[in-house]
């Protein structure tokens, strides 16, 4: 049947058994107004995150229901908001725009553009809060998704459709891991959706700089809720986010969601439920603090094939206070991820960067969301740079090791050159596949650093110039590395 | 002629010279010639031998290498078949991994294409629908009058008087709003005004709190608010609730 078709029918159902009849509707007052939260006398058929509308054009969504009041968080605010202002229920849930023309925009939870680059034409409106998609509408997460970050890629490999935490106190490279990943989606087919919530100014305006700057806009839509902003539009951002992004994967489309960062959420979410006179439970937070993020992040899955086989990869992000993993909202949100990567202040001291902590850090999905040929030459390395890092101890005890943990050593401290990496520069998967194998193969051993350096700038432009595919034999890429190394030896 | 006379001693000393001669030659030569011949004999029976021996050894070695040959030829058409069904198998899988992903490829863009139907058919609905409500919107306010509003009046007067006793308990008198308010576009006649003072009597509430306001946006038709309640029977309000409905009103199964 033509569209047109079904369009008609579908109108003629629905206005078949129209009739006319006087309407009731209910009418609140606001009998008190708190820190961005407005309390309601009256509006008794109110549900839970259904909008409410003011006299004077104000707009907040239901939050608590009691027996004589609703309390309501504000999404925007008048400045002549007053105690006794009307307010009517618009019987409809918060909704946010999930149009294609938000790639490349700066917007706010509401919407509503922040870029000045003009208004937006937007035609399609999605619920924020609905249920996770079903198990039986759920596949397996076996694509990997690249990060460019040689130690994700090698050791912690995710895959679309994962939710991986990423983890460390203030400071430490979580955000410039976050755009990393956003910039080397670059011609991978997949959009990207950076939620800011409770962040300075300054810092979003660094992001926005640097996503500009390495045309990431292109295929990326930033949504903002500052830390001046309403409570109640933090509160929605993660949600609004996750609504952009959950359309785009039913659609079929591969998106990755960064949330930077869940702790102010969290410390929103807190503010508002103790304004809203919720009883409050550990270091101060409401009962459902886990509730808050299991929904949010549950959201994020890989579809199957028959409902478009898209995807929607979560990289929630997680302050913590002088590395405690066992604080309240980082083992939430550790037992709800599938998996994190840890940064390490001291290894953040030394120099290490990006300071990840391979030894506290996880991907569950492993080698099942990697590609084969990657699984087989990074197979064991996880393993064997951990026996490195202990170690590495006993040197520093002064004991005399024997040759072959002598030797081990010597690799381990190879791997971990070889694992630094620059800001901003993800790598290729060819690349991280050419140094692979050109380690398995022990052909760095006998190089001094800066014999190194260049090797591994050769590896480089190998990689961008070759036609050879991961799925080509080992054996061809095994060749045309040697040959690009024997000048260096020469 | 002389004759030759036969001498016996010199025939017997001939013959033991010759004996003697035949001794030493045997001593001397027939012996050495024998035994060399004797040793050279042997030299070439022994090589002869030597060569026998190698050419059984040869003999030998070509039949073992002829049979590993053989061995190997087995060897590689056992490989090359196992080679073969190990290919096979692997070209096999391969089609099925190609077959299944195609498969699924195919599913992926027949519910994208599906969604894309979808969206273009609410897309459709959704202009359909703001493009009648406008144009409804705008022939109501040219056709509105007085009349058509004291048809909507009269249209809340009776709902209102037939779901009394659910409204009395329903209305909240404890609302800090105590006063009544009545919006119309044209004006309350007298019988009309009589009749909601009835109603509001006979719902408890205090008539002489009731205002009556004008306002042009309802187009035509009457708002009133009674506590924490607004009843409207208004074109306004009417086409507002058509045109949401219509769009909106599938949003959350989309």
């Amino acid at each position: 049947m033509a569209i047109w078709q079904q369009a008609k029918n579908s109108l003629q159902e629905r206005t078949h058994n129209y009739r006319f009849k006087p309407r009731i509707q209910e009418k609140g007052i606001i009998t008190g107004i708190s820190g961005g939260v407005i309390t309601i006398h009256g509006l008794f058929g109110a549900e839970v995150n259904s909008l409410l509308l003011t006299e004077d054009g104000t707009r907040a969504v239901v939050l608590d229901l009691t027996a004589s009041n609703v309390s309501a968080i504000l999404l925007t605010q008048n400045e002549k908001l007053v105690t006794g202002t009307q307010v009517y229920s618009l019987d409809t849930q918060l909704s946010v725009p999930v149009d294609d023309d938000l790639l490349g925009r700066v917007i706010n939870p509401l919407g509503k553009p922040l870029d000045r680059q003009g208004d937006l034409e937007l035609t399609r409106y999605h619920p924020i809060d609905v249920r996770s998609p079903p198990i039986i509408e759920r596949d397996y997460v076996k694509e990997p998704l690249y990060s460019g970050n040689k130690i994700i890629d090698t050791m912690l490999p995710i895959g679309k459709g994962q939710r991986e935490l990423i983890i460390g106190d203030n400071g430490l490279g979580k955000t410039s891991l976050a755009l990393d990943t956003v910039l080397n989606q670059m011609g991978r087919n997949v959009r990207c959706v950076y939620v800011i919530i409770g962040q300075k100014r300054s810092d979003i305006s660094n992001i926005i700089d640097t996503l500009q700057q390495y045309d990431a806009f292109s295929y990326t839509t930033v949504l903002v809720a500052e830390s001046t902003e309403k409570a109640g539009l933090q509160y929605i951002a993660p949600y609004a986010g996750c609504t952009i992004g959950e359309q785009w994967m039913r659609r079929g489309h591969d998106t990755l969601i960064v949330y930077d960062d869940l702790t102010s959420h969290a410390n929103c979410y807190r503010e508002m439920s103790l304004l809203l006179e919720r009883p409050p439970g550990r270091e101060a937070y409401p009962a459902d603090i886990f509730y808050l993020h299991s929904r949010l992040l549950e959201r994020s899955t890989h579809l199957k094939a028959e409902l478009g086989g898209g995807s929607l990869t979560a990289l929630p992000i997680i302050e913590t206070k002088e590395g405690e993993l066992t604080d309240y909202i980082p083992t939430n949100l550790i037992s709800i991820t599938d998996g994190q990567i840890f940064l390490n202040e001291k290894l953040f001291d030394s120099g290490f960067l990006p300071a990840i902590d391979v030894t506290l850090s996880v991907s569950r999905l492993g080698g099942n969301a990697q590609a084969p040929a990657i699984k087989r030459e990074a197979g064991n390395m996880k393993l064997e740079y951990l026996q490195f890092l202990e170690l590495e101890l006993f040197t520093k005890l002064g004991t005399s090791l024997d040759e072959k943990t002598q030797q081990k050593i010597t690799r381990g401290k190879l791997l971990r050159y070889l694992l630094k990496q620059k800001r901003l520069q993800p790598l290729t998967i060819k690349y991280t596949y050419c140094w692979l194998i050109a380690y398995n193969e022990r052909l760095f051993d006998d190089m001094s650093r800066k014999e190194l350096e260049l090797a591994l700038q050769r590896l480089h432009e190998l990689a961008h110039k070759t036609e050879l595919q991961l799925s080509n034999q080992r054996q061809h890429w095994k060749n045309a590395i040697k040959q690009e190394l024997e000048s260096i030896n020469a | 002629m002389e004759t030759v006379s036969f001498d016996l001693t010199t025939f017997l000393l001939e013959a033991i010279n010759f004996l003697i001669l035949v001794w030493l030659l045997k001593w001397l030569l027939y012996n050495p010639v024998k035994s060399a011949i004797q040793k050279r004999r042997q030299t070439i029976q022994q090589q002869l031998d030597e060569a026998e021996y190698k050419q059984q050894q040869a003999n030998e070695l070509k039949q073992q290498y002829e049979n590993r040959l053989q061995q190997w030829q087995q060897e590689k058409q056992q490989k090359k078949q196992a080679l073969e069904e190990e290919l096979e198998q692997k070209r096999q899988y391969e089609l099925q991994r190609i077959e299944r992903e195609k498969q699924q490829q195919q599913q992926k863009l027949e519910a994208q294409l599906q969604k894309t139907r979808q969206d273009e058919q609410l897309q459709l609905e959704k202009d359909a629908s703001e493009l009648a409500c406008r144009f409804a919107s705008r022939l109501l306010t040219e056709l509105a009058d007085k009349h058509l509003e004291n048809k909507l009046i009269e249209c809340l007067l009776h709902d209102l008087s037939e779901s009394l006793d659910k409204l009395k308990p329903r209305l909240d008198q404890n609302t800090y709003e105590q006063t009544i308010k009545v919006y119309t576009a044209y004006g309350l006649d007298q019988k009309l005004r009589q009749r909601l003072q009835e109603l509001i009597s006979h719902l408890g509430l205090s008539v002489s709190q009731m205002e009556e306001h004008r306002s042009s946006e309802l187009i035509a038709g009457i708002t009133v608010q009674m506590t924490d309640m607004v009843f409207q029977a208004n074109l306004n309000n009417e086409l507002n609730y058509f045109q949401s409905r219509l769009i909106h009103g599938d949003m959350a199964t989309s």
